[in-house]
């Protein structure tokens, strides 16, 4: 096990003018499993290419431990890298496939014979040791790619979207399988993702890129109660925005056009800021009875909703036309006394679309964070 | 119109007749008049008789043994010579044409020019009085004319063997261009970050991956080779000739009886071409189901 | 940086002293041709002709050296083996490169046979026939034999084209209400225009170079400009010869150049050029 460290790592493809990879600093603490998540074209798989050293990087350096290895080639940098599509060579079979790393280390041929049987093992490749990468199943080609990878007992596996080549059920499977991989081997491992849900299930840590550049860098959890700027918490699926200005004389005030929110210390200077709050934080309850106790009450108006099961989501409508999601976990339970009884969805009526409910927005569920001076509240609106 | 698969057989061979007649014809006719005609039947000529002497006569004749023996010779060195450039010269320009359209287009232009073309400058650049003996005499490097190499009108066909690795060097290129191209940088990559040094990216990914294309093209440059003709009547000696001269030779020669044996030779070249053509189709079938499984 | 850097500066060079080769190595057939159509004089062991003269070039230009006819032969021998060749070729590429049918392997070795059997070995036999029907030593007769490797070769390439080409296209104009003859023209004609000229060109070429043939059957009767720059070789005629090379050779470069340019910078159909 190894830490990976990168600091300040720069790299332009030639020929382009904007850095696919700009001065990126990160850190894989040793045995941890890593996400590099971001939207296609954000310079992730570059980043995975440049730890690999299958690039140079123009600026910046790359630590395995504490050996620097920014000038060592990827042949020699025991960070191995799988490709998303696998790419296992057509023209050898599966031994051979597993075998080509020893072989190029110029292993003597009963210990690659001995690793391979290992491997196969290891992955549950039992009887398929001669099969063409042709004949194999989606699911078997990316486990004897995985083979390959590990039988030279890399310090860092880098995987390049390793998953997405694969069906629903299969892709579980292979999750289980990387997770109990490193539990069982001394690895550090990269990988690289687009989807977020599957960074939050594997990852110990998440590094978010847009543009080349880390967002924010930490435990999964974090991107959701805690992102760092509007366009993480939306890549997270977060829609609940409200623009505001930030005043700390006394308690924590957000001053928005449509009122005033009491939240818990933000720890921010004062100035503009977002308020982000989950769906299923916000409280709700029929527009005819006593709005929920406690701060931060506001009137909304029900624009549509979806029954997710047990749960409805709600879209709402504050007064100002600010749109927020809300979830109701208890749909006809306590708060659904003033209702009919059914709409034909099977949903009692108080939260039909139009009907008026109330919002209670509990102030330590209401995470600030900095919005730039462009992100004005006429825009805000706009938006909605 | 139905889909690819369930098209009734009236419509390609609609499609097919008009060539295939042609082709038909010319190919499966020619051989069979040949294997008439070698048989002795050249009821112009008066003769009239079947006999196989033809081809007993042809067989065990040295100049026939001397001939096959310098056309395999020529066939086999030119086709090793143009694999090995063929393939040196594409990995490196794999890089390289995608940038630059004129290197592009100086590495076809053998492709284009014709035979007769080529082997006339290699005689005018390879013979003892020629432009590379007047550089190495000008250089100081041989006193006379005689102390160049005997290239041209050699017993060894040098000059033949090179003006056909002239020729074909850029078809086994692009070919294995083509396949560099297809299938990216990513194998490489792969067994570069698995520890593969240049050298053993080369041997163990770039060549096996450029085979199920270039063997082929392997077997064809072979098959050209074997069939030259008008490079070895510039470029050649009299004896031994070329298979395909040899038999032009007796085809025309004055002594009208010798038909029969340019027939006969005939037929023994279009049998050893015909077993080159299984190969191909061997290997490529090889090749495509190892791909497909 | 170092390891980085200092293998990839030898690799270049050597990459550069390849390069370099492949330059020398095209150009330079073209010196010896170039220089003995120019001089007047050029004995060993001089590196220069002690005499430039434009002799050749005159004389390639007057009647007796009898240039216009053969060119004006070999123009006319490939124009009409292209002719033929085309509109043969294309169907019969179709049913190969589209359609799965009894018998197509059969057909596929039948139309790749000739490619690799040596023609002029296939035309002696049949060169009997085409003396009986009195069509030897005419240019007919010429075109005839020029067929036998240039037809196969247009229906390999237009094979290629076709198995690349997906004639759901073809449906779904018919389904948006084009007629059988509207879908021809407007769907399928241009699908694969850019590979029928380009096979064309090349069939024009092969029969342009094709000197084996022209001379069996053309019997000397038939003057090409093969035919007449090889006696020109024969007669030891250094400065006609290279005279008449670079006139036999400029067609082939000009094709080249237009089929780079149809095919927008990819190679020339490396699936074509085999047969060259």
């Amino acid at each position: 096990m190894i830490r990976v460290g990168l600091e300040d790592v720069t790299y332009t493809y030639p020929g382009t003018d904007r850095p696919a990879v700009d001065a990126v600093s990160l850190t894989a603490e040793p045995g941890e499993l890593v996400a590099l998540l971001g939207p296609s074209g954000c310079g992730k798989t570059t980043l995975l290419k440049l730890i690999a050293g299958l690039l140079p990087s123009d600026r910046g350096m790359i630590r395995f431990g504490d050996r620097d290895v920014t000038a060592v080639p990827a042949e020699r940098r025991d960070a191995v890298m799988v490709f998303q599509n696998h790419l296992l060579f057509p023209f050898m079979n599966v031994s051979r496939n597993i075998a080509f790393g020893l072989t190029m280390r110029k292993r003597p041929s009963a210990e690659i014979a001995g690793e391979v049987r290992r491997m196969i093992a290891l992955m549950r490749l039992e009887g398929l040791e001669t099969r063409r990468p042709s004949q194999l199943s989606g699911g078997q080609r990316q486990r004897v790619a995985l083979a390959r990878a590990l039988v030279v007992q890399p310090q860092v596996l880098l995987l390049d979207e390793p998953f997405s080549s694969l069906d629903a059920h299969l892709r579980d499977e292979m999750r289980e399988l990387v997770l109990s991989l490193k539990q069982s081997l001394d690895v550090t491992i990269i990988f690289v993702t687009h989807d977020q849900e599957e960074a939050v299930l594997l990852a110990d840590r998440i590094a978010l890129l847009f543009d080349g550049q880390v967002q924010q860098a930490g435990p999964p959890a974090q991107f959701y109660d805690r992102p760092a700027t509007r366009r993480v918490a939306e890549f997270f699926g977060n829609r609940n925005l409200i623009a505001g200005t930030l005043s700390s004389r006394g308690a924590s005030i957000v001053k928005t056009n449509y009122g005033h929110f009491a939240v818990s210390a933000p720890n921010l200077p004062d100035g503009p800021v977002w308020m982000s709050v989950r769906p299923e934080a916000i409280r709700i309850a029929p527009g005819d009875q006593p709005a929920p106790e406690g701060n931060n009450r506001v009137p909304a108006t029900v624009l549509r909703r979806i029954s997710m099961g047990m749960r409805i989501r709600c879209r709402v409508a504050l007064e100002s036309g600010v749109e927020l999601d809300v979830l109701i976990t208890d749909p006809d339970g306590t708060h659904g006394t003033g209702g009919s009884p059914d709409s034909g969805l099977g949903m009692p009526a108080w939260h039909e679309p139009s009907r008026t409910v109330q919002l209670q927005l509990p102030p330590h569920r209401i995470h600030c964070f900095p919005r730039n001076g462009s992100e004005g509240l006429a825009e805000t609106q706009l938006r909605q | 119109m139905t889909s690819r698969h369930s098209v009734a057989s009236a419509r390609p061979a609609l499609l097919l007749a008009p060539a295939l007649l042609v082709i038909g014809v010319l190919f499966a006719g020619g051989i069979m008049l040949a294997l008439v005609q070698s048989l002795g039947y050249l009821p112009a000529l008066g003769m009239r008789t079947l006999s196989g002497d033809a081809f007993i006569a042809v067989l065990t004749s040295r100049g026939f043994l001397r001939s096959l023996g310098l056309t395999l010779w020529v066939a086999s060195v030119s086709t090793v010579l143009t694999v090995l450039f063929g393939l040196i010269t594409a990995l490196v320009l794999r890089r390289r044409l995608r940038n630059s359209r004129l290197i592009r287009f100086l590495y076809q232009i053998p492709l284009t020019v014709p035979h007769l073309v080529v082997a006339v400058a290699a005689a005018m650049l390879l013979s003892q009085s020629g432009l590379l003996s007047r550089l190495l005499f000008h250089g100081g490097l041989i006193p006379a004319p005689a102390a160049f190499p005997e290239l041209v009108h050699d017993s060894a066909g040098v000059a033949i063997i090179l003006v056909y690795a002239w020729k074909q060097i850029p078809f086994v290129g692009l070919v294995a261009l083509a396949v560099f191209q297809s299938v990216g940088d990513d194998y490489e990559s792969v067994a570069r970050s698995l520890g593969a040094s240049r050298v053993q990216r080369i041997r163990h990914v770039l060549i096996p991956l450029s085979l199920p294309a270039v063997v082929p093209a392997t077997i064809i440059v072979f098959a050209f080779v074997f069939g030259a003709f008008e490079t070895p009547l510039v470029l050649g000696t009299r004896f031994p000739s070329m298979l395909s001269v040899l038999a032009y030779r007796l085809y025309t020669d004055s002594d009208l009886t010798r038909r029969p044996e340019a027939m006969a030779l005939n037929l023994v070249i279009a049998l050893i071409a015909l077993v080159l053509v299984a190969l191909y189709r061997g290997a490529t079938r090889v090749f495509s189901e190892r791909r497909d499984g | 940086m170092d390891e980085w850097r200092a293998p990839r500066d030898r690799i270049r060079a050597m990459h550069t002293v390849v390069i370099a080769g492949i330059v020398i190595a095209v150009l330079l057939p073209a010196i010896p041709l170039v220089i003995w159509s120019l001089s007047g004089g050029w004995w060993f062991p001089r590196l220069l002709p002690e005499q430039w003269s434009l002799r050749s070039w005159r004389y390639l230009a007057s009647p007796a050296s009898r240039v216009a006819e053969a060119t004006r032969n070999s123009v006319i021998i490939a124009l009409a083996t292209t002719a033929v060749s085309v509109p043969l070729g294309v169907p019969a590429g179709r049913a190969l490169g589209l359609y799965r049918f009894r018998g197509k392997r059969f057909a596929e070795a039948l139309v790749f046979a000739p490619l690799i059997v040596p023609a002029l070995a296939v035309i002696m036999g049949v060169q009997v026939v085409l003396i009986r029907a009195g069509i030897s030593a005419t240019l007919g007769g010429v075109v005839v034999a020029h067929l036998l490797p240039a037809l196969p070769y247009m229906v390999m390439v237009m094979r290629a084209v076709f198995s690349a080409y997906d004639p759901e296209y073809e449906q779904q104009a018919r389904s948006l209400g084009a007629s059988r003859w509207e879908t021809l023209l407007h769907v399928t004609v241009p699908a694969v225009l850019p590979g029928v000229v380009t096979g064309a060109l090349f069939v024009f070429l092969i029969s342009w170079s094709q000197y084996a043939l022209t001379l069996l059957v053309g019997g000397g009767r038939i003057i090409t400009l093969p035919v007449l720059l090889f006696a020109f070789v024969t007669a030891g005629d250094h400065a006609m010869t290279g005279a008449v090379s670079l006139l036999f050779l400029a067609p082939a470069l000009l094709i080249l150049v237009v089929s780079a340019r149809m095919l927008g910078g990819r190679s020339a159909g490396v699936s074509g050029l085999e047969g060259v």
